[in-house]
């Protein structure tokens, strides 16, 4: 059967198939009748795969480029080394490691005590003792005082010679020494266990 | 031309239309691919198995070793021994500590430095037998380690007139020589050392 140009009578049958078929497109498409195969919840599922693929991408973008800028791998490892150089030698004894020498520890953290015969001179900032320029740290000692789950900076107390809660009470200051931490930046926090006065403690060594 | 009107029944560019559909989502998918194949792990980079946290753990326990030894709490931990009843005190019933460290100044210590940071630890005990070869038991097991687990030992030397601790770490009577039961033999029967105790800790993050 060869093909012919459809008749007038074949027309009116098509469009009235075609009124059918909008009537049937009413349900999931527009008004106007849609002849795509693609309903609309084809199209939410598909765009929503395609946004989170998208999402994904941006987000992880900047990971993806930190191994190379090196930033938080370079203050992850100085954190180590500078706690490391404090409790296993700067502050005691290399042959002793994790046991501090109290005349020295105290003379880390306050310049007014004597630091004759340490490693180091409380006359220059921390950052220079500890061979740090390119970053601000801060360092303290710290005790789980109040039965929490974490632990506190603890205070000097002069006249009984023992570390105390910090009370702000008589003249104990607190064990702490370099700048106060701020919240722009993420900050690399290192703890070791040390051996204080013959008690234990807490050195926290925290870089920004 | 002559057909003025396209028939609306035949659809002649829904091939093109997959296909562009078919790349597209292949462009998408490569893009995520890139981005994950880019993206470069290091051993610094952030996860439970980095190479910071195993130094930092491998520290602590080395700090905890040290600092018990510094108190005098690691032998008292090492002889924390109940005669009577052959077992440490307050054991669990496989003979070793489950539920965190032993309940003396020692296990206090472990628990306070290792609890908190969702750290795990193992504490075993090395010491030279009857016929002088290593034996090794279970002093705190909490499971198998994992790959990434770091241990730190420190020795301890027993003589002969150590006592061994009660429950609440006050020195009993009896010497280790004179024990019965204590789960180490004397190494050096005439010398004044007793054995010698290698303390291992093994941490790990949970």
């Amino acid at each position: 059967m060869s093909v012919r140009e459809p008749t007038e009578a074949v027309w009116t049958r098509l469009r009235s198939m075609q009124s059918v078929q909008n009537v049937r497109s009413r349900r999931w498409g527009r008004e106007r009748g849609r002849r795509r195969g693609q309903t609309t919840l084809d199209f939410a599922i598909g765009m929503s795969v395609f946004l989170i693929a998208v999402v994904f991408v941006l987000t992880f973008a900047p990971n993806m480029l930190d191994p190379f800028t090196g930033l938080t791998q370079e203050k992850t490892v100085l954190t180590a080394r500078v706690a490391d150089q404090l409790a296993e030698g700067m502050l005691g004894s290399p042959a002793e490691p994790y046991v501090l020498n109290e005349t020295c520890t105290l003379a880390f953290f306050n310049e007014s005590y004597n630091d004759a015969g340490c490693q180091f001179s409380n006359t220059i900032s921390v950052g220079q003792r500890l061979g740090v320029t390119t970053f601000d740290l801060n360092v303290t000692l710290e005790r789980d005082v109040t039965g929490g789950p974490t632990t506190e900076v603890v205070c000097w107390d002069e006249s009984a010679g023992t570390l105390t809660e910090c009370t702000g009470a008589g003249d104990a200051w607190p064990v702490k020494v370099g700048s106060a931490p701020t919240n722009a930046r993420s900050i690399i926090v290192a703890r070791r266990l040390v051996s204080f006065g013959g008690e234990d403690a807490t050195l926290v060594v925290r870089v920004w | 031309m002559s057909a003025s009107k396209v028939n609306p029944l035949k659809r002649s560019r829904a091939q093109a239309h997959t296909l562009e559909g078919v790349i597209a989502a292949l462009i998408i998918l490569s893009g995520l691919v890139f981005s994950l194949q880019v993206s470069a792990v290091t051993p610094l980079s952030a996860s439970t198995s980095s190479q910071y946290i195993e130094n930092q753990q491998g520290a602590a326990a080395s700090g905890v070793l040290a600092t018990a030894a510094e108190r005098g709490v690691l032998k008292e931990a090492v002889l924390f021994w109940n005669e009577s009843e052959g077992a440490f005190h307050n054991v669990s019933s496989f003979g070793y500590y489950t539920a965190g460290g032993p309940p003396n100044a020692f296990g206090r210590m472990l628990n306070q430095t290792f609890d908190p940071r969702g750290v795990a630890f193992n504490v075993y005990l090395v010491y030279v037998g009857r016929d002088g070869q290593l034996n090794r038991i279970r002093l705190v097991y909490r499971g198998a380690p994992s790959d990434n687990a770091v241990t730190a030992t420190r020795l301890v030397t027993v003589f002969d007139d150590d006592p061994l601790y009660d429950h609440e770490g006050v020195p009993t009577a009896v010497n280790v020589s004179a024990s019965d039961t204590l789960y180490m033999p004397d190494a050096q029967p005439n010398d004044p050392v007793f054995n010698l105790v290698r303390v291992e800790v093994v941490a790990w993050r949970m």
